[in-house]
């Protein structure tokens, strides 16, 4: 029977090294994607996600259970985060208008021509977004995070969750109807 | 609705955050709006990219190299002196001092051989006091430590004994 990750951290809180040892397979992926999205360095990123995990068992007692495990486990990989990319709560906390988003959305002539598919001219512009939005898409999408569960693990208003969201796939409309006019 | 108004109401539409009366309004002008059609088409496009957004290998270390600093480490005891090892130190010290005295006096007395016996008298006198000093002062210390240390002492006093019969010896040759 697969536990679910409530169990696993009940037990992991008496001190159980196998039941945290799971909680970390079964997270690390997403663990190390997150971090890794956000720095943009993979020996970073997985220093963080080593950090996050050990920061995660020390603190298990403050964990009380009112959030989804992910969503307290995730935060602890923002504020390592923000550590080392100190700008990046500014950036989080700042809302550009629409238009200042939009200003130079044009995808490079190399990413016009190299990708052939739709989804895959996509991936790579989600990898060009700016840190902020990367993080707030990645929390979105990754686990399926609801906008407050998004708001919660970066300690930042919902509407301002909302407004990067919609902001950055605006964004991304935009540069997927400029690769549809050069493929057209 | 207006086409200028379709790209915000777009992202709730599909968010599912949209209310029934106005989900009810884009629906009917998309019906007769192409562009804006395009305009959801993409935003799906966009919202299928993130659900499959590629997710890079971890480093296959990272499990280990986590449970490696969450369990506890083995601790060394403290340091403590053990009366045990101190009592077991000090019985072999004796027996070997016991040994020595017995083999001294039953051998046959002469000026030489008293004097001898005064040597090695004191000289068992210093390595108890050695023992007593590496108690204090040598951290974790074990029986079989202690064991090692008092083999040293029995070699290094027969061998000194040794080395003063055959001195002795001389002595009464020479005087002979």
């Amino acid at each position: 029977m697969k536990e679910g990750d409530a169990e696993l951290v009940a037990w992991a809180r008496q001190g159980d090294e196998a039941a945290f040892e799971q909680l970390v397979l079964r997270h690390q992926r997403y663990v190390f994607n997150l971090a890794y999205r956000v720095l943009g360095d993979y020996a970073e990123a997985e220093d963080v996600a080593q950090e996050a995990f050990v920061r995660a068992w020390r603190g298990l007692s403050s964990f009380r259970g009112q959030a989804r495990f992910t969503t307290w486990l995730y935060r602890i990989v923002h504020n390592l985060c923000l550590n080392r990319l100190p700008g990046l709560r500014r950036e989080l906390l700042q809302i550009e208008p629409l238009e200042e988003v939009l200003v130079n959305p044009d995808p490079s002539p190399a990413d016009l021509f190299e990708a052939r598919e739709q989804v895959a001219f996509l991936h790579a512009q989600l990898d060009r977004l700016p840190e902020k939005y990367q993080l707030v898409l990645t929390l979105r999408y990754l686990k399926d995070f609801s906008y407050a569960e998004v708001a919660a693990a970066l300690d930042v208003p919902l509407g301002t969750v909302k407004t990067h969201i919609h902001r950055a796939r605006q964004l991304l409309r935009e540069r997927l109807r400029q690769w549809e006019e050069h493929t057209t | 609705m207006r086409c200028f108004d379709v790209p915000v109401e777009l992202e709730a539409y599909v968010d599912g955050e949209l209310s029934p009366e106005r989900t009810a309004l884009l629906e009917r002008h998309l019906a007769g709006c192409e562009g804006c059609r395009a305009e959801l088409a993409r935003l799906q496009a966009v919202v299928v990219a993130l659900e499959t957004w590629p997710l890079v290998a971890e480093p296959a270390s990272l499990t280990a190299r986590v449970m490696a600093r969450v369990r506890p480490r083995p601790v060394l005891p403290d340091f403590r002196i053990h009366w045990s090892d101190l009592a077991i130190s000090l019985a072999g010290a004796s027996l070997v001092f016991a040994a020595g005295l017995l083999w001294r006096y039953l051998a046959p007395t002469d000026l030489a051989s008293l004097y001898c016996t005064q040597m090695y008298l004191r000289l068992e006198m210093l390595w108890l006091e050695v023992l007593l000093l590496l108690t204090q002062s040598l951290p974790r210390i074990g029986t079989v430590t202690w064991g090692l240390v008092l083999v040293g002492v029995a070699l290094v006093t027969a061998l000194t004994l040794a080395v003063w019969d055959l001195a002795a010896w001389r002595g009464e040759a020479l005087s002979l």
